[in-house]
């Protein structure tokens, strides 16, 4: 799918102007500044952005717009708390799913919740500027609820509404709105929200029975929007003041960050006793949901989508002519086995420079010849975690699945990679070229054998080209190591391949000899650092940051660069921030 | 308010199970079946989008407006050529006018302007609402649906920066490409597994409403306390719920002119299309589906709104490295007859022709099944519709201007049909698209005078 069938990936070319540049611009670098705008420049971009104000695919619907302004240097950052510009976010598809399961837990099977499909902006479909509700989305929400209600009302009463012998139902139900009340909108009921509640179930039960106005009770918070959005609204302050949020505020954003579902009652309790509004207190309920399998999924689901993994699957195609090993599940072994490269980069050391520098790779039979390295041992199942051959690799950007994605079906392509570094690692965006420029020539017959490297070298040697394509293919040469496929070559076509590069216009620039010494200088790189704690607060907080969000997003990552690249100590310096722990008053 | 409408049994049985009252003798007494009464037939939109331009060389018609010939790819759908208006050489003037013109990619600034022709609010989403969106709003059918975004595409699941329709700005529709889901949508009965049959329907009905009620107040509620943007979100999501209102008929305001065929679609054979996803050979299978569905939604009245995205069909006769090309796309480009390199190599360009042929067959089918339709005025579905044949691009090279675009139906007598229309293209340009969207809008009733950036456009299309 990066080969462009019929497909772009749209999300992925937001030229968002802070992105753009990068933090090392903000840090002073004004060098990469103007290199990057004279690129975007030299095709047409006003320079400056985009000053109808777009902070990416559809962030500036959910954050009122975002000027192409450069966002101020932290020492301009004004004195107390920095919540930036938070956007309301309504459960993800996947955050319904699992939020309902652990309601229902020990109950019921929740039924399928066939959602609309989400969209995802700049990657990522936590933005909650793409959760615009339809009347797709209601059908879902009232069918599953009304289901669970019914289910409920004709089997679990009991269960979710116990009442004492002499109770009456009215205040079994009372109790029931209050305990399940709390569950479902992840904190206690206020006096007004419980008294709604309590007046649909008698009024329900007016026309039917205690079980049906328990169902029907259930079936309504189930629809509320204190549960399909997550809605934070304790406190209060003058217009545009920071808040702190509430423990329970705190809790769900815990949770939904680190587990992708509601919290769990451990996390309830602590919020209960309000021990969620210092950052020691978040500290400790961090770490522990960390420490459990389902932080694993979610911090897959994150790069997954940050390193748009999705690509490397069954979609993935090789001309079977020149790769006549490639089959129709290579691809998708390739992304199984990506992914368990950033499970083990993740969860061993945590390290950015493991993940951008290791030489483990995790291998089938088949993985493995395209690895060079022994098949392995025959009763082996699923896939090996071995160390490739010596200087061959570096990372997760020499993974053979991200080499065979950003390549097209018979030969590499140095500009798909060299994009993708600079999109995803140095979040410095390059936008498309302009319309109607004739396609790179395909090699002639006859023509004399030449390199991938030597033809894109001729085609971008225009000026017009050369502006963007120095950034690009300076980074995407640094590749040329690498196939179609993935595999490591020296030679193309009898030819030595040149796999020399050069950053420019980043913070790490200057020449380097292939993807490993690349990898080790983009290892070293705040610009990268910066860029991977921005990917995580656009994830995390679900918004691409605008201009106001400068201070709140500068000290995340600056605790990433003093950590040295620490991935996970990066996830506590971002539920610890200011950004996490307060709100502005709109 | 609009007069509740009488419906076919069948669509008084679908509205019961679909509230889990299936059964219920009395509830919709008012929804007797419709006799022999004099009918008026409700008009109908259905945008068909496609994505590559064409090959004008096998796509113009030759001679004059009345009097013209199809070229090969029409031919699949050359018995109703008297159905269809050709609009060859419209401009995306919206495009040309925009405050950046290529932010990002350039499918996706052709795709922003191609419907809501309006500046970009961000590189993958326009600033506005879409015009059928636009006429949706302004039709208020309060049919079951206010429109139906279907997709056909054999990923696994349609991609969404392919999503193609806006209610406003920044606010995208998904099309769903899953024929089993919008089977569900459409026909699906909501009858809870296990669940105790209600009492008796009326009060059920009113609990229903009266939890729809509650979502509504909670909703102003927390609304008051939110920020402008947080709150239009909250407002898109009390549009939904008013429309859940009307989908479940809780209010007695739901309307729907269902015609004599309107039936059930097989379940079996969306669910089967739906599993063959993925597969080389599934862009048909999925395609007879869509196409099925989207027909017997506008004669059940389901909704007069409906837009069919057509995706890339894999099914395409594209082999890989073919002609030297690296993939697909890379195809595309080359054959493109402004400047491809393959433009003039024939096995080339018949290669590519034949991936539009498929797009071509898909909208004859489209055609076939809503001229096989009667309405309910006696006439054919498509006499009282307007298809739109839209898309982003021209030819393959990216270019929105001399766009190839079709209509067919006249939408009810609005449009005089059987034209080929060549515009004049003065100075190389050629009237502005978003002045056909003023057009159609006022020829589905909705008196729109300008639409989209008003600097691109004058009004209505002349000669239309």
């Amino acid at each position: 799918m990066v080969r462009p069938l019929f497909a772009v990936q749209v999300e992925a070319v937001g030229a968002d102007p802070i992105s753009m540049m990068g933090s090392a611009a903000r840090r002073g670098a004004a060098l990469l500044f103007s290199l990057a705008m004279g690129c975007s420049g030299v095709i047409g971009d006003a320079p400056g952005g985009d000053p109808g104000g777009s902070g990416g695919d559809g962030a500036s619907a959910a954050t009122g717009g975002t000027g192409g302004i450069a966002p101020p240097a932290p020492s301009t950052c004004p004195k107390g708390p920095q919540p930036g510009t938070p956007v309301l976010l309504r459960l993800t598809n996947q955050q319904y799913r699992n939020t309902l399961n652990d309601l229902f837990s020990g109950i019921t099977m929740v039924p399928d919740a066939a959602l609309p499909g989400e969209n995802y902006i700049e990657g990522f479909n936590t933005n909650g500027g793409g959760q615009t509700s339809t009347l797709g989305h209601l059908e879902i929400y009232h069918s599953v609820a009304k289901q669970l209600g019914s289910y409920v009302a004709a089997n679990a009463v009991a269960t979710v509404a116990p009442c004492a012998n002499g109770a009456s139902e009215d205040s079994c139900a009372d109790a029931f709105i209050k305990s399940w009340g709390k569950k479902v909108f992840r904190r206690p009921l206020a006096a007004d929200e419980a008294m709604r509640l309590s007046a649909l179930y008698r009024s329900a039960k007016a026309s039917s029975t205690h079980a049906i106005g328990i169902g029907i009770t259930l079936e309504a918070m189930l629809l509320a929007p204190q549960f399909l959005f997550r809605l934070e609204q304790s406190g209060m302050a003058a217009v545009g003041q920071p808040i702190a949020l509430g423990s329970h505020e705190i809790a769900s954003r815990l949770s939904y960050l680190l587990w992708d579902t509601m919290p769990d009652s451990t996390l309830m309790a602590a919020a209960d006793g309000d021990r969620l509004r210092t950052p020691e207190g978040i500290e400790t309920e961090a770490r522990r949901l960390m420490g459990n399998a389902r932080a694993k999924t979610v911090v897959a689901r994150f790069h997954t989508q940050w390193l748009r993994l999705g690509m490397i699957d069954n979609d993935l195609e090789k001309d079977r002519k020149t790769y006549p090993t490639w089959a129709y599940n290579t691809g998708s072994d390739m992304g199984a086995s990506v992914d368990r490269f950033v499970d083990y980069a993740f969860w061993s050391d945590g390290k950015l420079a493991t993940l951008l520098t290791d030489n483990h790779a995790h291998v089938n039979g088949q993985l493995a010849a395209i690895y060079g390295v022994p098949a392995p041992a025959a009763g082996t199942t699923g896939f090996a975690l071995v160390e490739t051959p010596p200087g061959q690799r570096a990372g997760i950007l020499t993974q053979a699945g991200i080499m065979a994605a950003l390549a097209k079906t018979i030969t590499d392509s140095p500009v798909h990679r060299g994009v993708f570094v600079l999109d995803h690692l140095l979040c410095t965006q390059i936008p498309d070229p302009p319309a109607d420029i004739p396609p790179l020539p395909e090699p002639r017959v006859g023509e004399p054998a030449r390199t991938t490297r030597q033809r894109v070298e001729q085609s971008h040697s225009n000026p017009t080209c050369a502006a963007c394509h120095k950034m690009i293919d300076g980074i995407g040469f640094g590749f040329e190591n690498y196939d179609a496929i993935g595999r490591y070559r020296t030679k193309e076509n009898g030819i030595a391949v040149d796999s020399s590069g050069e950053f420019v216009g980043t913070d790490i620039d200057g020449r380097f000899d292939g993807a490993v010494d690349m990898g080790r200088k983009l290892a070293k790189s705040g610009q990268v650092m910066d860029c991977v704690a921005k990917q995580w607060f656009r994830y995390g907080f679900g918004r691409v940051e605008a201009p106001a969000d400068a201070c709140a997003l500068s000290p995340i990552q600056d605790g990433f660069r003093a950590s040295g690249g620490d991935m996970k100590g990066l996830l506590l310096t971002m539920v610890k921030s200011d950004a996490f722990r307060y709100r502005s008053q709109p | 308010m609009t007069p509740m409408q009488p419906m076919q049994p069948m669509q008084r049985r679908r509205f019961l199970k679909s509230l889990g009252l299936a059964g219920g003798a009395t509830v919709f007494e008012s929804l007797r079946p419709r006799t022999a009464r004099a009918a008026v037939a409700p008009r109908r939109l259905l945008v068909f989008y496609t994505y590559q331009g064409t090959l004008p060389t096998y796509w113009q018609p030759t001679g004059s407006e009345s009097d013209f010939t199809l070229n090969e790819l029409s031919q699949p759908y050359a018995q109703y050529k008297n159905d269809l208006i050709f609009l060859d050489g419209l401009d995306m003037l919206s495009k040309d006018l925009d405050r950046q013109p290529n932010p990002g990619n350039a499918h996706a600034q052709g795709q922003n302007h191609a419907l809501a022709a309006i500046d970009h609010l961000s590189p993958g989403l326009a600033g506005g609402p879409t015009i059928d969106q636009t006429i949706a709003k302004g039709l208020n059918a309060r049919t079951q649906f206010p429109s139906l975004e279907l997709g056909i595409s054999n990923y696994k699941t349609f991609p969404s920066y392919h999503y193609l329709i806006q209610t406003g700005a920044g606010q995208r529709i998904p099309s769903e490409g899953d024929p089993a889901k919008v089977w569900a949508r459409m026909f699906g009965d909501f009858t809870p597994p296990g669940g105790a049959a209600p009492s008796g329907p009326d009060p059920a009905k009113l609990r229903e409403k009266s939890v729809l009620d509650y979502v509504r107040g909670e909703i102003g509620a927390v609304g008051s306390r939110l920020s402008a943007s947080d709150r239009r979100k909250l407002d898109a999501h009390t549009q939904a719920v008013r429309d859940l209102e009307v989908r479940l008929a809780l209010d007695g305001s739901t309307v729907a002119t269902p015609t004599m065929g309107c039936s059930k679609v097989d379940q079996a054979a969306a669910v089967a299309a739906s599993n063959l996803r993925k597969s080389s050979t599934s862009f048909n299978a999925i395609a007879d589906q869509q196409v099925k569905m989207a027909a017997m939604a506008l004669a059940c009245d389901m909704t007069r709104v409906l837009s069919l995205n057509v995706n890339d069909g894999q099914s395409w006769p594209y082999v890989a490295g073919s002609f030297g090309s690296s993939d697909g796309h890379d195809l595309v480009h080359k054959t493109s007859p402004d400047n491809g390199a393959l433009r003039s190599n024939p096995d080339a360009v018949a290669m590519m022709k034949g991936f539009h042929v498929e797009y071509h067959k898909v909208f004859g089918k489209l055609l076939k099944a809503l001229a096989e339709m009667p309405d309910v005025d006696g006439k054919r579905v498509l006499d009282n519709t307007i298809v739109l044949w839209a898309g982003e691009f021209s030819v393959g090279s990216h270019v929105t201007r001399d766009l190839h675009w079709m209509l067919a139906g006249s939408g009810g007598g609005q449009l005089k049909t059987g034209r080929y229309l060549k515009f004049d293209r003065l100075g190389g340009k050629g009237p502005s698209h978003s002045n056909l969207f003023v057009s159609l809008a006022n020829a589905m009733g909705v008196p729109i005078t300008t639409f989209g950036n008003p600097a691109a456009c004058t009004g209505k299309l002349a000669r239309l």
